[in-house]
């Protein structure tokens, strides 16, 4: 096999002396005549032919993505398209809009300290909030002042004292 | 011929079928040759040769100028270490080898078609020398190209061949 080393003698006198670089080439020399009369055996045609098949394969594959590729990236700048002319045609005023005006009244009325928009945000929270008072006030009521509650007091007493009498639920 | 070849690269990078089948025509001998010294195998040589090509494929549009042997050549260096590396650790790689030598010495007649004075030389090598060796062997490389594919100073790679093949010599003066 040839081999590219033309200069070899010169390159190999950059880092050793003429006798070792003489050795250096008879030795090289040496090994490559036992390459030479050794080949390694030749690569079998079904291999090649199998690699060969493999790239065939390869090839279709990448020019089906690149024709896939090319179909997305069309779709995508159509759709791009599209979706500006809908944002330029939505922006331009029109009739269908609702006027500015009407937004910031009622912005204005929500956020500012006047009368009017205390009144708008706390009237109804404040009318739940007393009804809420009432009715408790009204349970209470029901709970210590009606003969009902007394039922119940002489009931617990009654059965306190049962359960002091019984002492023999721990004797088994 | 370099022309040829030249324009042969500027082909495939453009997806042309014919020009791929003819650099693999080109290129898969030595290739393989190269796999086949360092692994004594056929089936993985044909493994890794098949990857080899698939990975050319892939890569080519990245190779730009220069020795295109150099490039695939670099390209089938780094994928037998990464082979080395991810499934075949350099110690069972050894060991498979000295079975192997184990084997032949024994008159035990396997797997006789993958041997020869060669192979059982190289495998008393470790498989650094035994790579370099053969890399300069199958890609025609000069030192300094095969200093710039290994990357490192072309000092350190004259000086691991000159001891290599000094070795190589030894044994085979021995065997």
């Amino acid at each position: 096999m040839k081999k590219n080393d033309d200069n070899l003698n010169l390159l190999l006198l950059q880092f050793m002396d003429e006798a070792q670089a003489q050795r250096f080439q008879d030795d090289l020399s040496v090994a490559d005549d036992l390459y030479d009369s050794h080949p390694a055996e030749p690569v079998s045609p079904n291999t090649v032919s199998a690699i060969s098949t493999q790239i065939q394969h390869e090839l279709k594959r990448r020019h089906i993505w690149t024709i896939a590729e090319w179909c997305t990236a069309a779709a995508a700048v159509v759709v791009m398209a599209l979706l500006a002319g809908l944002f330029l045609l939505n922006s331009s005023p029109s009739a269908n809009q609702l006027p500015a005006g009407g937004f910031q009244t009622a912005n204005a009325q929500i956020w500012s300290d006047t009368p009017i928009a205390n009144a708008i945000e706390t009237d109804p929270i404040e009318q739940e909030l007393s009804a809420l008072t009432k009715d408790i006030q009204s349970m209470s009521l029901d709970a210590y002042g009606s003969t009902n509650a007394l039922t119940v007091d002489l009931l617990e007493i009654e059965e306190i004292e049962a359960f002091a009498e019984d002492t023999s639920f721990w004797k088994g | 011929m370099q022309h040829e070849l030249e324009n042969l690269i500027k082909n495939c990078k453009k997806g042309d079928p014919e020009a791929f089948n003819e650099l693999l025509n080109r290129y898969s001998n030595r290739c393989y040759g190269y796999f086949f010294r360092l692994t004594k195998r056929t089936d993985l040589s044909e493994d890794l040769l098949s990857d080899l090509f698939i990975r050319v494929f892939r890569k080519i549009s990245s190779y730009n100028e220069g020795s295109f042997d150099k490039w695939i050549f670099s390209v089938a260096s780094n994928l037998f270490r990464d082979y080395l590396r991810r499934h075949y650790r350099q110690k069972r790689l050894l060991e498979e080898k000295a079975e192997l030598i184990r084997q032949k010495d024994n008159g035990c007649k396997t797997r006789p078609e993958i041997f020869d004075q060669l192979d059982l030389a190289l495998a008393k090598l470790d498989p650094e020398t035994a790579e370099i060796i053969t890399l300069r062997y199958y890609s025609q490389l000069s030192f300094k190209e095969l200093a710039e594919l290994r990357d490192e100073p072309i000092g350190t790679t004259l000086s691991k061949v000159h001891r290599g093949v000094k070795k190589l010599r030894h044994v085979m003066e021995n065997s």
